[in-house]
């Protein structure tokens, strides 16, 4: 991981910055938050139209109201094997800054389960686990009675730099 | 000006200096117009000395509207100082030798202000112009407003000065563009923006008949570097560079002396040139008030802005009144006053660019009286109140008779109350109290039945028609009112005499709202969804299974609102292709002098509707198409021309039309025409077509859009048009339009664009790729089939062609493109798009056709942007996106992913 030397110093000095309540859904038996700043609104599971060229974790676009926005896999994202979508499966809509330019995005998840208030001591910087496992997008372990949460940087999980490679690569 | 009328303005002038407030950059400013006038009207009557006492006080002022003296009230005092010299040089007739000394440069280039009188000046200017800042006391939504409306004001003075070289029309250029220059020059003096003040200034003086015949160029120029320098002021870019050199030719050109007959044309065209802002001196005013009888005055200015001001005023008026019933309780409120100073300062400043003089005379005579108010000198309470009252109300009365005169050609004259109003006003400004006779006779003159009677002499033509409408009126409205109406009636025979007036196209009168563009988008946008919920409820099969007759009347009642709702929605973002087609006058100007030769361009339709969007983008394709017409498309001289039988100065048209749906936009020239032989001696050179190939007209000539061509430096002299024509058809297809070409050897080229009315809806056809749906745009397709058993051939075992009707075409399955399963595996179970790209057809294979309708085009995101092969995305009437094809784009990479197959020497089946 590139990031691995500027991590542990970002981790510290703002794990303060990163208490307050998360949205947390689980994927796989694990748990995760999404910062509830950050959540526009939970949908349901809805038709999802594929579109072509894209990487396999982008499902398509959606329909939100008049508004066309993409929607990404978090499974396929973060490399989980690919599972039916059931009843629980849903779409957690999130505002997220990429740059100067807000965008809104849907991320599918298995299920949601409840918002948690994760305090500053409850955090501990997102653990290292050497080369081929991408931490970037984690922003730290939230303990909660004897849970671990982890908790997911909505800004990261999809960039626009991802998303051109992936495009480009395709088309070359 | 007469010796007596500048000493009473410079009297007028001293006292505005010695109460003068210094944190009012207004009255400063309007002292500096003071002696601006007052140096114009002593340099024309050779009073060279008090002209050069003008300048100093100029320049001071100039200084403390800039805060570039250390003592602003010290160099007052000497503003102060120099006035009364100035006066009793005027007074007495003094010889002032020892006072001009002091200021010797200025009397030379007082164009120039590279090289004034005092150094101060010159840190001064460099000073100004390097750190411009906003004057504190000058609001941020006037700038902004200022810096929003000049560039159409300078599109306008662009186009004033290309008719400068018609003869006929030249005096009343000249005249237009001086008021223009004038206005510009005091608001940018307000927002103490030195550059365009000075260039306005040094402008101003250089129109005055008979113009040197490089003036126009000049000119053109000097408009050119007031936009740079609005781009300066606006923070979009750096100072602009060369005005010194700028001010040096307009010095240059400047007349040397002002001979009395050029003073005479320097005074008629702007009155409000010589009237000075303090107070009107009274022959002043008389010709705008004479009893005599008026038969009201044609509109001189743009009717198109005047259309415009009418609307703009009335709400200014609106606001006026607003602020003057808030001053009736509290008289001193100062952000009531300024709010009223502005009102009438603006109306006063558009009026004046519109030549409407008399509503100019009195609104500024109303801003005489409220600057006095603001400044504290005079209370705006009682008579003073009352006065500016009826000013709003009579102003009002002259802007219906300016809207009167749109529709009729005439505007009536003003109400017999001005001449009285404005002299009240005046006195009211000038600190006294209007004598008991003037302040009787407003307040009598609606009561009494005598007063309406005399006014009616004012309108002659009208008497006959308009005497049972007056006096059927209630006396108390007459005083006014009678004015404006008897002129209605009669205005047909009012017209008559007038009718060889050449610009008598009569408005339509249409009340305009300003709307913010995000709003309107808002809205829009709504819109669009409305439209989608409603196909989707009306559509919703469950509704059907239940539905009555009488709900589904109500649902096709609900239908035809939303459509109807969408159309005028549509129409809002529509404006005139006008403001592109006019910056073509100048390009036209421009290049044909580049080139050398003659050339006249003739627009026809700039009335025309365009989705906003539209009219922006395609200024650039029409630019290139200008450009090349002039340069290539015409004859390279005159002798030419006239041994083709053709009029010596070449002829370019710009037309824009309705059609069927689309907007055309043609770009005609009268000159050589295309040489197709030149273009497909070209063509084989470069291989783009084949030995032997047999290609109709309209392909040949649109061989000219391939990107080879253009690079080309040329194919002969001849057909070398074609720079940056791939450019041109690649911005038009951004519009989601269509470029032709037809062309007559020796008869000319014709450019034909064909636009969609707006960018935000399409037709499209939706087709089924296995289990996804696609929008491909109806625009890009040529035709769709289903093909034959075996008209698909397979090439190579890789690429795969179509036979049709004796032609091969290279045919794309989109889904091996796009790698989707389950599509249909034979040709012949589907369905072919035939689509053209860069002139040449490539075949899409899809499943089948679903339908046809109209689509309401989404952008899929930031983070989606730039996926090939798809443009946008589309709610259809289930709910669902369905994505909109790039054909173009699919159709290259389907060409790369073949190559990059070929390469690999796999089969199609494995890579899709």
């Amino acid at each position: 991981m590139s990031t691995t030397t500027t991590k542990p110093a970002a981790g510290t000095t703002t794990a303060t910055a990163r208490a307050g309540r998360y949205l947390t859904f689980s994927m796989a038996r694990e748990e995760y938050g999404l910062e509830i700043l950050k959540v526009q609104e939970i949908i349901g599971m809805m038709n999802v139209t594929r579109v072509p060229r894209t990487p396999d974790f982008i499902r398509g676009v959606i329909n939100l109201r008049g508004k066309v926005i993409p929607v990404i896999d978090l499974r396929r994202k973060l490399q989980f094997e690919a599972k039916e979508d059931t009843d629980r499966t849903c779409i957690i809509v999130v505002q997220v800054q990429q740059g100067d330019t807000p965008i809104t995005m849907g991320i599918i998840v298995d299920s949601v389960s409840e918002v948690l208030n994760v305090s500053a001591s409850q955090i501990e910087p997102s653990p290292e686990f050497g080369f081929n496992i991408s931490t970037e997008f984690i922003l730290g372990m939230g303990k909660v009675d004897k849970r671990v949460i982890i908790l997911l940087d909505a800004d990261r999980i999809l960039s626009t730099g991802e998303l051109n490679d992936a495009a480009a690569s395709v088309r070359g | 000006m007469s010796n007596p009328e500048c000493t009473k303005a410079l009297e007028a002038l001293c006292e505005a200096a010695v109460f003068a407030d210094l944190s009012d950059l207004r009255t400063v400013s309007s002292l500096l117009d003071g002696f601006e006038n007052l140096d114009v009207a002593c340099s024309k009557s050779k009073k060279e000395s008090a002209a050069a006492l003008c300048r100093q006080c100029i320049q001071r002022l100039h200084a403390i509207i800039l805060d570039d003296v250390k003592d602003r009230v010290g160099a007052l005092k000497d503003v102060c100082a120099t006035a009364s010299q100035l006066q009793h040089h005027l007074r007495d007739g003094e010889p002032l030798h020892e006072l001009v000394q002091e200021a010797p440069a200025a009397p030379a280039a007082p164009a120039a202000p590279e090289a004034p009188a005092e150094p101060v000046s010159e840190s001064k200017a460099s000073a100004s112009s390097a750190q411009w800042t906003q004057p504190s006391n000058v609001d941020q939504a006037f700038v902004n407003e200022f810096l929003s409306v000049q560039p159409a004001v300078l599109d306008e003075a662009e186009a004033i000065v290309l008719k400068l070289s018609e003869p006929q029309e030249r005096t009343a250029a000249i005249a237009s563009l001086r008021g223009l220059l004038h206005n510009l020059k005091g608001e940018s003096s307000i927002l103490a923006m030195r550059a365009i003040e000075q260039l306005c200034h040094a402008t101003e003086e250089l129109l005055v008949e008979p113009l040197p015949a490089a003036t126009p160029d000049v000119l053109l120029r000097v408009i050119d570097a007031m936009r740079s320098a609005l781009a300066y002021y606006g923070g979009k870019s750096e100072e602009p560079a060369g005005l010194s050199a700028l001010h040096a030719e307009l010095a240059r050109l400047k007349p040397k002396s002002a001979s009395d007959e050029q003073a005479n044309t320097h005074q008629s065209p702007a009155p409000a040139e010589v009237s000075a802002p303090a107070e009107v001196p009274a022959a002043e005013v008389a010709p705008v008030t004479v009893g005599t009888p008026e038969q009201g005055t044609p509109l001189t200015g743009d009717l198109e802005l005047i259309q415009g001001f009418i609307p703009e005023s009335k709400e200014h008026l609106e606001n006026a009144v607003a602020s003057l019933l808030a001053l009736g309780t509290d008289a001193t409120n100062k952000e009531h006053l300024d709010a009223l100073f502005r009102a009438f300062h603006t109306i006063k400043g558009c009026a004046g660019f519109l030549m409407l003089d008399k509503i100019q005379a009195l609104a500024h005579q109303s801003e005489s009286l409220l600057d006095k108010a603001r400044n504290g000198t005079v209370i705006l309470s009682g008579l003073a109140l009352e006065a500016t009252f009826e000013a709003t109300d009579l102003l009002k009365e002259m802007i219906d008779g300016v809207e009167i005169g749109l529709k009729t050609g005439l505007v009536p004259p003003p109400s017999a109350a001005m001449p009285e109003l404005v002299d009240r006003l005046r006195a009211l400004a000038a600190g006294q109290t209007p004598t008991l006779k003037q302040k009787t006779v407003p307040a009598a003159a609606p009561a009494a039945p005598a007063a309406p009677a005399a006014t009616v002499p004012v309108v002659p033509v009208a008497v006959a028609v308009a005497q049972p409408v007056n006096s059927a009126l209630p006396a108390s409205d007459n005083a006014v009112s009678a004015q404006s109406l008897p002129a209605v009636v009669a205005a047909p025979e009012a017209a008559a005499p007038q009718a060889a007036q050449p610009r008598l196209t009569l408005l339509k009168i249409r009340d305009a709202v300003k709307v913010d563009a995000d709003r309107l988008d808002r809205l829009i946008d709504t819109i669009g969804e409305l439209v989608i919920s409603e196909s989707m409820v009306s559509q919703s099969s469950d509704l059907r299974k239940h539905a009555t007759a009488p709900l589904i009347r109500q649902l096709g009642q609900l239908d035809k609102i939303t459509r109807e709702l969408q159309e005028m929605a549509m129409s809002l973002r529509m404006m005139p292709v006008r403001t592109t087609f006019q910056k073509m006058g100048r390009l036209i100007h421009d290049v044909a002098k580049r080139t050398g030769k003659q050339c006249e361009l003739i627009l026809s339709g700039e009335e025309t509707e365009l989705d906003k969007a539209v009219v922006d983008g395609i200024g650039d394709p029409l630019v290139h198409m200008i450009r090349n017409a002039v340069d290539h498309g015409l004859e390279a001289n005159a002798e030419e021309r006239i041994k083709a039988g053709k009029p010596a100065k070449g002829r370019v048209d710009l037309r824009a039309y309705h059609k069927g749906g689309s907007i055309f936009i043609e770009v005609q020239d009268d000159g050589r025409g295309l040489d197709r032989d030149a273009i497909l001696r070209k063509a084989a050179e470069r291989g783009l077509i084949r030995d032997g190939e047999q290609l109709s007209e309209r392909e040949i000539f649109n061989l000219i859009f391939l990107p080879g061509f253009s690079t080309a430096k040329t194919v002969t002299d001849v057909s070398g048009r074609g720079v940056g024509m791939d450019v041109v058809r690649k911005n038009i297809e951004a519009l989601r339009g269509q470029v032709d070409i037809s062309s007559q050897p020796g008869q000319g080229t014709k450019f034909t664009i064909r636009l969609p009315l707006t960018l935000a809806i399409i037709d499209g056809m939706v087709v089924n790729v296995g289990q996804e749906r696609y929008i491909v745009p109806t625009l890009s397709i040529v035709m769709s089939l289903r093909p034959q058993p075996g008209a698909v051939k397979s090439v190579l075992n890789r690429g795969e062609m179509l036979s049709y009707q004796g032609e091969l075409i290279p045919l794309f399955r989109i889904d091996r493109t796009f790698s989707i399963k389950g599509a249909v595996a034979r040709p012949e179970d589907g369905l072919v798009i035939i689509v053209e790209e860069d002139g040449k057809r490539t075949g899409l294979l899809a499943d089948g056709l679903l339908g046809q309708q109209q689509i309401v085009i989404k952008t899929l995101g930031d983070s989606m942007r730039g996926i090939p092969g798809v443009s946008g995305g589309a709610i259809m009437p289930d709910g669902n996106v369905g994505l909109i094809l790039d054909v173009g784009a699919l159709v290259r990479i389907s060409q790369n992913s073949q190559q990059a197959q070929g390469a690999a020497a796999t089969s199609n089946e494995r890579v899709a």
